[in-house]
């Protein structure tokens, strides 16, 4: 009984099986016939039949095709229709995702394009139409770097001719040597990268910058788009730089491209009372070389110090000193590549205190020891490198570190080394222009042994700090000493800026920030500082000036600081 | 003998056949792309044209002989402001391309005097001295 039960189910399941598996057949057979029509109709040209005959849903294929003559015939929309109900049905076919790039590439929307091509790159990496593509639109966007990146993955861009746009003045061996690249060749985008690198270290090319220009033979041409600065700046330039910081008691003189070598001069004078100041640099390109530079400079200062622990509001004076520094450096960089460099440089310094009022002891420690007088030795190594470089998300990372020993001859002697590290980091979120910026930058140092009090570290804004912390102004009456000073330090800077350009006459940057930092401070007990607030860069006639608002968010004090970057 | 041709004949089918089976249908694909090579190259090289065309105009606005009068009579540079024009990105040199070809159409259609083209050659070469200085 067994047994015929059980060759009765399996006569069944064949009786069910011959059934269904010619309706299968025939189904599969129909759309394979439906399928060869169109692929017919596809090579004959015939849009109009296939969009009036096909069944875009029945099969990927049938949908392409469908998507394809709707996109022949200009039907943007129903062509996207069609390769997005392609692209669901088969998700991984790459096909799809390169044919709605395209329908968003006939319609100029390059944007749209892009984020397709992405979509097809992670489905089909291999594919040099798709790079080819990519580049092409990143070259339409402006993003020449991650033009050059999927280019050259398909050995493009071929190079015709190499030329600069007006001639520079700069000795033509010198131009020749800083271009790492070559015409009637493929333009790589290391060698790119190197080129303008070089070009950015002779330091008088500030505005000028390559531009590939397609030829319609497939081929390219490179242009350096030449603003050089010669001399002072002519006129009008000279007198910008000369004044540009007067406000601020502070005469600038700069002379570039001495002799047409790439040789600068760069001089500063300031006058006020409390931090008197005269500096001066030359440099150069080493050996004619324009990868190596060579800067010498000179600087001398004599600056009133009243150290107190707040900037405004009742602030007793802890200490006080008049300092005086005499230093003169020579640093050597090797422009190694586009993507690094490393540098060298030797500092002789001597300093002098005078007037000191010692005050009480500070958190711990006494100012006195770290007023060592007397004559320093520096040496210091350093290195930079792009530590992450995403051109095609418009995203890099660049990181810098350096290392610095130094001797003091003064009484017993002394001798102190300090470690420093920065990270900046740029991200354009858009996919072209720079409306919209955000950059972060974090700084650290930890110095070991006794630093000289000229070599601790003011975190603040004004009062010569670099270390931004834009709600603590480091000067009170003009004095230095009014915000955190100490050995160690760590600070972080978030910028988020909105960039207006009235037909490039004003430029002006808007956005808020936080800064973050901390160190062990000589004038209070150590503790994290919060400041946040917006800053107003504003670029014109040449005359860059920066206002910001800041707010502690710990004491809940404000700051209104006017300062020339 | 007249067998030597239909063997021929049906080698060369069989060969034919397998070329076609064996090309993926994704490389017959490959043609059918809405955008072609030939237009990525051709949209490039127009956008690259776009730019030298609209340097061109700039220049040849500044060439005019009412636009080197004035910018003679104001003291300024012919050369230093032509050379300039390199230095503007695209969309400056298309917003001045634009303002350059309204003033001369303007000016041939009769709408604009002497004193009146002069005035806007010395503002665009003003701008542009400016745009670059603030570079």
């Amino acid at each position: 009984m067994q047994n015929l039960r059980h060759s009765n189910e399996v006569c069944r399941v064949l009786a069910i099986c011959l059934l269904v598996v010619p309706v299968i057949a025939l189904a599969q057979g129909a759309d394979d016939a439906e399928l060869a029509r169109v692929k017919t109709l596809f090579q004959q040209q015939r849009w109009q039949e296939i969009i009036a005959t096909a069944r875009p849903g029945n099969s990927p294929e049938v949908a392409f095709y469908y998507g394809t003559a709707q996109a022949r015939l200009g039907h943007w929309a129903e062509a996207a229709q069609a390769f997005n109900l392609g692209r669901r049905l088969a998700p991984q076919d790459p096909r799809f995702p390169v044919e709605l790039a395209g329908v968003a590439f006939k319609q100029k929307d390059y944007p749209e394009a892009e984020n397709w091509l992405r979509k097809a790159t992670r489905l089909d990496p291999g594919d040099s139409y798709i790079k080819d593509f990519l580049a092409t639109v990143f070259f339409l966007e402006g993003n020449v770097e991650a033009a050059l990146k999927y280019w050259n993955a398909i050995d493009k861009p071929h190079i015709n001719r190499v030329t600069a746009e007006p001639a520079p003045r700069l000795d033509p061996v010198l131009f020749d040597r800083a271009l790492a690249l070559s015409p009637a060749s493929t333009l790589g985008l290391s060698d790119f990268l190197a080129s303008g690198a070089r070009l950015d270290q002779l330091h008088i090319f500030p505005a000028s910058h390559f531009e590939i220009v397609a030829r319609e033979d497939g081929t390219f041409d490179l242009v350096f788009r030449n603003f050089e600065r010669n001399g002072c700046g002519g006129k009008w330039g000279c007198l910008l730089t000369v004044l540009g910081q007067s406000p601020g008691q502070t005469l600038n003189f700069d002379y570039y491209n001495l002799g047409r070598r790439a040789v600068n001069f760069s001089s500063l004078w300031r006058w006020d009372a409390e931090k008197r100041r005269i500096g001066a640099s030359v440099e150069f390109p080493f050996a004619r070389q324009p990868k190596w530079h060579l800067r010498t400079a000179a600087d001398l200062r004599n600056e009133n110090w009243a150290m107190r622990s707040a900037f405004s509001g009742p602030a007793p004076l802890l200490a006080a000193l008049n300092l005086k520094r005499e230093a003169g450096s020579l640093e050597f960089t090797d422009v190694v590549s586009g993507r690094w460099r490393w540098s060298a440089a030797t500092e002789f310094s001597r300093r002098s205190f005078h007037k000191i009022l010692p005050g009480t002891t500070v958190a711990g420690t006494s100012l006195p020891e770290f007023l060592i007088p007397g004559s320093q030795l520096k040496q210091s190594l350093g290195a930079q490198a792009a530590l992450v470089s995403i051109p095609e998300h418009r995203l890099s990372i660049v990181g810098l570190g350096s290392v610095s020993v130094a001797r003091l001859w003064s009484g017993k002697g002394h001798q102190f080394s300090s470690f420093q590290g920065t990270s900046r980091s740029s991200w354009l979120p858009q996919h072209s222009g720079d409306k919209f910026e955000i950059q972060h930058a974090f700084r650290a140092a930890k110095t070991f042994g006794s630093p000289p009090f000229d070599e601790l570290h003011t975190l603040g804004v004004l009062g010569d700090t670099d270390l931004l912390i834009r709600a603590h102004i480091a000067t009170r009456d003009g004095k230095k000493g009014s915000a955190p000073i100490g050995r160690n330090y760590f600070v972080s800077n978030l910028d988020a800026t909105r960039n207006f350009s009235l037909l490039g006459v004003f430029k002006i940057k808007l956005g808020p920030f936080l800064d973050t930092g901390w160190t062990n401070n000589l004038l209070a007990q150590p503790e994290w500082l919060w400041d946040a607030g917006a800053q107003v860069r504003v670029q014109v006639l040449g005359f860059d000036l920066a206002a910001s608002y800041g707010r502690d968010l710990r004491s809940g004090t404000n700051a209104f600081v006017v300062r020339v970057p | 003998m007249s067998h030597v041709p239909s063997q021929w004949i049906r080698n060369l089918s069989v060969i034919l056949l397998a070329i076609l089976l064996v090309i993926p249908a994704s490389l017959f694909a490959q043609n059918a792309h809405v955008v072609s090579p030939s237009d990525l190259q051709q949209q490039a090289a127009s956008a690259s044209q776009s730019r030298a065309r609209d340097a061109q105009k700039v220049r040849d606005f500044l060439g005019t002989p009412a636009a080197q009068k004035a910018l003679r009579d104001a003291r300024i540079d012919p050369v230093q402001v032509k050379n300039a024009v390199a230095g503007l990105t695209d969309a400056e040199l298309a917003k001045l391309a634009a303002r350059a070809d309204k003033a001369q159409h303007d000016f041939a259609a009769g709408y604009l005097s002497t004193l009146d083209i002069a005035l806007i050659v010395l503002g665009v070469a003003l701008i542009i001295l400016i745009i670059v200085v603030v570079k």
